[in-house]
């Protein structure tokens, strides 16, 4: 294999997982935005995502597409039951940020091994997507399911991009985020918004985490250090700024690949998330200052 | 007449603080009634009552056209055509003018030729805003943003229209503007509850007027009469 293909191999692989902590590095801010709070459960949402999707695909016997789609659908209804009934009876009590950001670290605990009572405590095979083998793009060998993560992602972020600027609902949820009590003498039902927006970003995920299945295997803990390294993207990216989360998470993507490649395997996550602290303590406020935090 | 709104004994608190003694108060077709009274006499608390945007209410009764309406949630109130001009104005800062005002036609069909001809409207009666279509709301002048807070208002198509101190913080040949844009919305026929510090003009603009005390209406009467009235000049327009 030439030097020139190995170079094709990695750029498509860091893109592959720089778009996966681009995405969930989205729905991480977009969280933070509408609704003030981190969701700690996130990458569990993506590895519930891959389990459902599973289901769907291997169990049921159903139709890629469908299988996708359902998956979507199914995570959706799950961030959103999440907002509106427990994030939400918790704000009604009173209770702090920081109180319902621990209760959503205890929600990934109990998605996790609920996952391991209902799935399984191993790694399960998701079979291959596509017929065919590896996919020759310049020279380098690719699996397609790889390019499929990658479609996946880029089309999630892209989709989240235009929903949030250019459609209604999208345009509520920006104004919700900056003045709850303005947004809703206009007519907007604001915790409708917040939990469309929860819904939205385990959706996201679920799908993401689905597409990964084939290339990791799906376990209970797939989610965890996709989420670390994408919320070390978003806050590199500026926390609450989208588009930030999306450079912030392409950068870590190609930092981890390269490191792995051409210096060590061993320490490609100290080395991420030394860069994190590095970045953080110059700019405290990460690459792109997010008006929100301030 | 039948009144468009009708509060009956209203009692509102803030926790443990009473804020309202109960009030009653009416605004008829077509009407501009403004609520004069110090800081911290109720004025932003009756619209906040009004609008939902608090629960406080204790006892007594809001009706909107002749529905109880105490008690609903406020994008509902709005949904029914109250639209509340806030305080400080509250503008979408870091949306876009155009999409400031399309929000306040979040609950109309956005593509309807009724949106297209308000939007037209708010853009007749502020031709500033036409010009900073595009910007967004946060860079606007404080007079610019006022007049935001009017057009976002305006793009509910309310059947009320509630103003709280509209003039704060503006250049007097703002304010000018301002009410002079209050008065030609109301020549529509748009009722209108008016908050304003600024005495003098909001019952220039005025039909009637109620005064507020430490959250009991002491008096109310014609905006003409109050005018005259040696009290309200003394208290609240520093006139001798």
């Amino acid at each position: 294999m030439t030097t020139e293909s190995t170079i094709i191999r990695l750029v498509i692989g860091a893109l592959m997982i720089g778009s996966v902590y681009a995405v969930m590095g989205m729905s991480y801010s977009l969280i933070y935005k509408a609704t003030g709070l981190m969701n700690l459960a996130q990458g569990d949402f993506l590895m519930l995502g891959a389990f459902v999707g599973l289901t769907f695909y291997k169990t049921l016997g159903l139709n890629i597409v469908l299988s996708f789609i359902l998956t979507f659908i199914v995570m959706f209804a799950l961030g959103y039951v999440v907002q509106r009934y427990l994030i939400t009876s918790l704000l009604n009590k009173g209770a702090s940020f920081s109180f319902i950001i621990l209760c959503t670290s205890a929600l990934s605990l109990a998605f996790q091994n609920g996952s391991q009572i209902i799935w399984s405590p191993y790694t399960l095979p998701f079979p291959a997507i596509f017929d065919t083998g590896a996919v020759d793009i310049f020279g380098a060998k690719v699996a397609p399911e790889n390019l499929l993560v990658l479609f996946i992602a880029a089309f999630g972020a892209i989709g989240l991009f235009l929903f949030i600027n250019k459609t209604k609902l999208g345009t509520a949820m920006r104004a919700s985020a900056l003045d709850q009590t303005a947004a809703s003498s206009v007519g907007i039902n604001v915790q409708l918004t917040k939990g469309i927006t929860w819904g939205l970003s385990a959706g996201l995920a679920g799908v993401v985490g689905m597409a990964l299945g084939p290339v990791y295997g799906v376990y209970s803990t797939m989610g965890a250090m996709i989420a670390q390294k994408a919320f070390a993207g978003a806050v590199t990216g500026g926390y609450g700024n989208i588009y930030g989360a999306v450079i912030g998470g392409l950068f870590y993507g190609f930092m981890e690949t390269f490191v792995s490649a051409y210096l060590t395997t061993t320490y490609k996550d100290a080395i991420t998330f030394a860069m994190l602290i590095i970045i953080l303590a110059i700019s405290p406020t990460g690459l792109f200052k997010e008006k929100v935090i301030e | 007449m039948e009144n468009i709104l009708e509060i009956k004994d209203l009692h509102f608190q803030y926790g443990e603080i009473v804020a309202l003694h109960g009030i009653s108060l009416s605004i008829g077709e077509g009407e501009i009634v403004t609520l004069l009274g110090g800081n911290g006499a109720g004025k932003t608390t009756t619209l906040t009552a009004i609008s939902g945007l608090y629960k406080g209410i204790t006892a007594g009764e809001i009706y909107f056209m002749g529905e109880k309406i105490n008690g609903t949630a406020p994008h509902k109130i709005a949904g029914m055509g109250i639209a509340h001009c806030f305080e400080g104005r509250r503008i979408f800062s870091q949306l876009s003018v155009k999409e400031n005002l399309m929000m306040g036609a979040y609950l109309r069909s956005a593509k309807s030729k009724e949106v297209a001809d308000d939007l037209e409207y708010v853009f007749d009666l502020f031709p500033r805003l036409k010009e900073r279509e595009k910007q967004a709301g946060g860079t606007l002048s404080g007079g610019e943003q006022q007049m935001l807070a009017l057009g976002r208002a305006l793009m509910q198509k309310p059947k009320l229209l509630m103003l709280d101190e509209p003039s704060l913080g503006l250049a007097p040949i703002i304010v000018e503007g301002i009410f002079a844009a209050i008065k030609k919305i109301n020549e529509s026929g748009l009722p209108i509850l008016l908050v304003e510090q600024n005495v003098n003009a909001a019952l220039e603009v005025a039909n009637r007027g109620y005064v507020l005390e430490t959250g009991s209406i002491v008096g109310s009467d014609t905006a003409e009469n109050l005018l005259k009235d040696d009290l309200i000049r003394k208290s609240y327009m520093g006139m001798e």
